[in-house]
């Protein structure tokens, strides 16, 4: 038994944050190899590694035995190493052929590009694929999966043995699933290796000889798939330590502010958010969780209105609010915390003074007609800096020179302090440091005991047994379960999480 | 205290870096020209000259300079809020060809109210203009730079049959309106010059784009906008109508340069009269990062610069195209002065 890539102690740290903690990775040639943990387990970054886009802090990689150093994809390829991406790399306006050749061309007559021997090689591709496609339109005519599939087949073109793909299942229909599924197993029994990163269990299950666990950047188990079981896989996915406590007043349920009546998003065939129903009272933290990427995002994204309900109702205060736009229902008492404060929640190249007042410039405090009241909303914003504790040297520098955590804090100073009866909390406590993360925590248990009603959505378990007073889980689109912290355990969370059990609600 | 010292040098450094690039630039000229055989204290004194020798040319210069700064103004306020405005010729066109109508066919008016209708009437005649794109690319999501583009053409023709057919000056061998009433007419303010009282209608104008610009929820949005969509829409920022908004003020400021050139300078409005000028304005707006301030810098001296070909052709026998020459190595010095900078710092270091 041979192993195509076998890491020693591979260790990457990123500014304070550890992604990979020496991990020892073992693939076995000629198998499929699973690599599963929740978001932010630091499987992707092991992943780049492999492919050269990231270089480790410390660590050795062998692949077949012999040391290597992967310095870039190029060389990564050159050891017969394909990455296919969870976003695609496809020229969409080029052709299959143009796109697997794209500058590796084969040349005839020194000048001109040779796609006939291109098109041969690129059907020998598609027929083992099992994938008949046309060769002569551009491939942004294919849907989602052929996309995929070509994606496939480029890393193929290029003479990859060893396949990495990142979450490659994200972007399809269970059908299709089980038709990528089908084409992995094809491709091992060539002779091929695979490392397929994911977090469904059910897929690593299903196709996986061996599946390794990584949970916050450490590998804690490879096991063969046929003596593993679902349940144990889920222990180590979110492991055992007992759940940490945060201490807070007992719960006080007001009346319920938000109501969210059988709520469906649809978007490009695909049924983001189904079906789901809940609601959140004044004095309660409803913390909603499930592995990324199952309908939270879009859940909240229609909450606030950035995103077109397609069926049901949000009643907010009583009032259906499907029909509002964004600054209505931010008027009427919505604020959030959104997931990416770089993306979304802030304006980097702009100075804290514009990030910190956007959302309360359209509020009476701070203008007459349409003329901005400079002296208010720059001793507000000083406000909004001394009580969150916000390190900026000014109101005028970039938001983009702020450090994450402070960033955070300026998102969260800015959301708070609209005073509103609800917020809606993303991910606080991503990529920020404890002692923040603290701050932040203690800050949204003094405006839950003040009386707002607030949904946080996170994927720490920990942070939402320690804050929350209900606990909603989402899988696949569907709100899976209604708990509280009291009647339930990190583990049963985790069955619901990967889509194992439901509860009746 | 430490912190704002420091902002204060930051923004010094920016502006010298600026003003030291486009010095630059004109010791390029002067080196160009030099090589060529005019010795710089000649150059310097015939393109001085030609700006600065009398009233007279100094009025053309402030004159061609107001049109720069409107235009400018006209692509900076829609790239602002994220959205490109390559249509200032079309607008300036429309706007003048508007405001003509009002000039010659209303009758009777006092010259203020005149006046007044005139430019109301080119400024929503250049708005007009934009919104044509501006609604494609809200509704439709056609890009907005080649649909601009385009109505500069569309201006071109449409001007051009309505003032080669039903509005042509009766008699007249050339494609223009005939002239306006009297009581259209911007003051003359130096004599023989292009300058009009049409200049403190556009430092009024200025003044107010400026208090938009920094004073206001719109230029506040705008800004948010340009520089990250996301987070506006997510604040709550009517991004769509926004955009619209800034295009229908950048239409609006191009069709009030074409508003002047016909009440102040013409009196009549001619086919193509604003010469391409609205891709210096888009250019100007680039270099001057659509800061106003930087755009009244920058268009001053491309004021200047395009003055002085007169003088240099006249007394040294310089081409004219000279100008374009240097006004190019302006926007490609300044556009890239980081680099150059940076890399001058890195030698002198070396050392």
């Amino acid at each position: 038994m041979t192993y195509a890539i076998e890491t020693h102690q591979i260790t990457k740290v990123f500014g304070d944050t550890v992604a990979n903690d020496r991990v020892d990775l073992q693939v076995i040639e000629g198998h499929i190899h699973a690599v599963l943990g929740e978001n932010g387990a630091g499987k992707t970054t092991l992943m780049k590694i492999l492919f050269g886009e990231e270089q480790p802090t410390s660590g050795k990689i062998e692949v077949r035995g012999n040391p290597v150093k992967i310095g870039s994809p190029a060389e990564a390829l050159r050891l017969s190493i394909g990455f296919i991406h969870q976003n695609f790399t496809l020229v969409n306006e080029f052709t299959i052929g143009q796109n697997f050749s794209l500058g590796i061309e084969p040349r005839k007559n020194l000048i001109f590009a040779d796609y006939g021997t291109v098109n041969k090689k690129v059907q020998e591709i598609l027929t083992l694929l099992d994938m008949p496609l046309r060769l002569d339109v551009p491939v942004g005519s294919f849907s989602v999966e052929e996309r995929q599939i070509v994606e496939i087949g480029k890393a193929l073109y290029r003479g990859a043995q060893i396949l990495i793909l990142d979450e490659p299942t994200s972007v399809l229909t269970p059908q299709k699933i089980e038709k990528l599924l089908d084409i992995l197993r094809k491709l091992r029994n060539e002779g091929k290796t695979i490392i397929m990163i994911t977090h469904k269990l059910e897929e690593a299950f299903s196709i996986a000889d061996e599946i390794s666990v990584l949970r916050k950047g450490s590998l804690v188990a490879t096991l063969p798939r046929s003596s593993v079981t679902k349940d144990q896989l889920i222990r180590l996915m979110v492991g055992d330590e007992p759940l940490s406590v945060v201490e807070k007043a007992p719960h006080q349920f007001g009346e319920a502010l938000l109501e969210v009546k059988d709520l469906s998003v649809h978007s490009g065939g695909r049924d983001l958010v189904k079906h789901v129903s809940f609601e959140v009272h004044r004095g309660e933290i409803f913390g909603l969780t499930g592995v990324g990427g199952n309908g939270q995002g879009e859940l909240i994204e229609t909450l606030v209105g950035m995103r077109q309900t397609s069926e049901g109702d949000i009643f907010f205060d009583g009032k259906n609010v499907v029909k509002w736009d964004i600054r209505k229902r931010r008027v009427n008492g919505m604020a959030y915390v959104p997931e990416n404060r770089v993306v979304r929640g802030t304006a980097v190249s702009l100075s804290v003074l514009d990030n910190l007042i956007m959302g309360h410039h359209y509020l009476p405090d701070f203008h007459q007609g349409f003329v901005l009241k400079q002296k208010k909303m720059e001793s507000f914003a000083q406000e909004i800096i001394k009580q969150y504790e916000v390190v900026a040297s000014s109101l005028e520098i970039n938001a983009g020179s702020l450090s994450g955590g402070n960033l955070q804090k300026l998102v969260i100073g800015r959301e708070f302090s609209m005073n509103t009866p609800f917020l809606i909390v993303a991910y606080p406590s991503q990529g920020i440091d404890i002692r923040t993360t603290k701050y932040v925590q203690s800050e949204l248990i003094r405006r839950r005991d003040s009386g707002c009603a607030i949904l946080l959505v996170s994927g720490d378990l920990d942070e939402i047994f320690s804050l929350s007073d209900r606990i909603g889980v989402m899988y696949s689109g569907e709100l899976v379960a209604i708990t509280t912290p009291e009647s339930t355990n990190r583990f049963e969370l985790g069955q619901y999480m990967v889509g194992s059990r439901r509860n009746g609600k | 205290m430490k912190a704002t010292n420091k902002i204060r040098r930051t923004i010094f450094q920016q502006g010298l870096s600026f003003i030291s690039t486009i010095a630059l630039a004109l010791l390029l000229g002067f080196a160009m020209l030099w090589l060529n055989g005019s010795a710089p204290k000649d150059v310097l004194a015939a393109a001085g000259s030609s700006t600065f020798a009398s009233s007279f040319r100094f009025a053309n210069m402030v004159s061609r300079m107001i049109t720069i700064v409107l235009v400018s103004l006209a692509a900076a306020i829609p790239f602002k809020a994220g959205v490109w405005n390559i249509g200032g010729d079309g607008q300036l066109a429309m706007g003048g060809f508007f405001a003509a109508l009002v000039g010659v066919y209303v009758t009777g008016l006092p010259p203020v109210m005149h006046i007044g209708l005139a430019v109301i009437a080119g400024m929503i005649g250049g708005a007009l203009w934009a919104t044509i794109p501006a609604y494609v690319r809200l509704k439709f999501k056609a890009n907005e730079i080649v649909t601009t583009i385009m109505m500069n053409y569309l201006a071109a023709l449409v001007t051009g049959y309505l003032v080669n057919y039903p509005f042509r000056a009766p008699g007249s061998a050339n494609a223009e309106t005939s002239l306006v009433q009297e009581s259209a007419v911007l003051t003359q303010m130096v004599p023989l010059s292009n300058l009009s009282t049409g200049l403190y209608i556009v430092i009024v104008m200025f003044i107010l784009i400026c208090f938009l610009d920094w004073k206001t929820s719109w230029g506040y949005e705008w800004r948010v906008l340009g520089s990250n969509d996301e987070f506006a829409r997510y604040g709550g920022v009517k991004d769509n109508r926004m955009r619209f908004l800034s295009m229908l003020i950048g239409g609006a400021l191009a069709g009030l340069a074409g508003t002047i050139l016909v009440l102040g300078s013409y009196h009549k409005f001619i086919l193509n009269m604003g010469g391409g000028i609205g891709f210096t304005g888009v250019l100007i707006a680039i270099i001057a990062a659509n800061s106003p301030i930087l755009i009244l810098i920058v268009s001053a001296i491309f004021a200047i610069l395009s003055n002085s070909t007169v003088g240099l052709e006249a007394r040294l026998g310089v081409a004219t195209e000279f100008s374009s020459i240097l006004q190019s190595v302006i926007i490609l010095l300044v556009i890239t002065r980081s680099n150059i900078w940076a890399g001058i710092t890195k030698l002198l270091k070396r050392r």
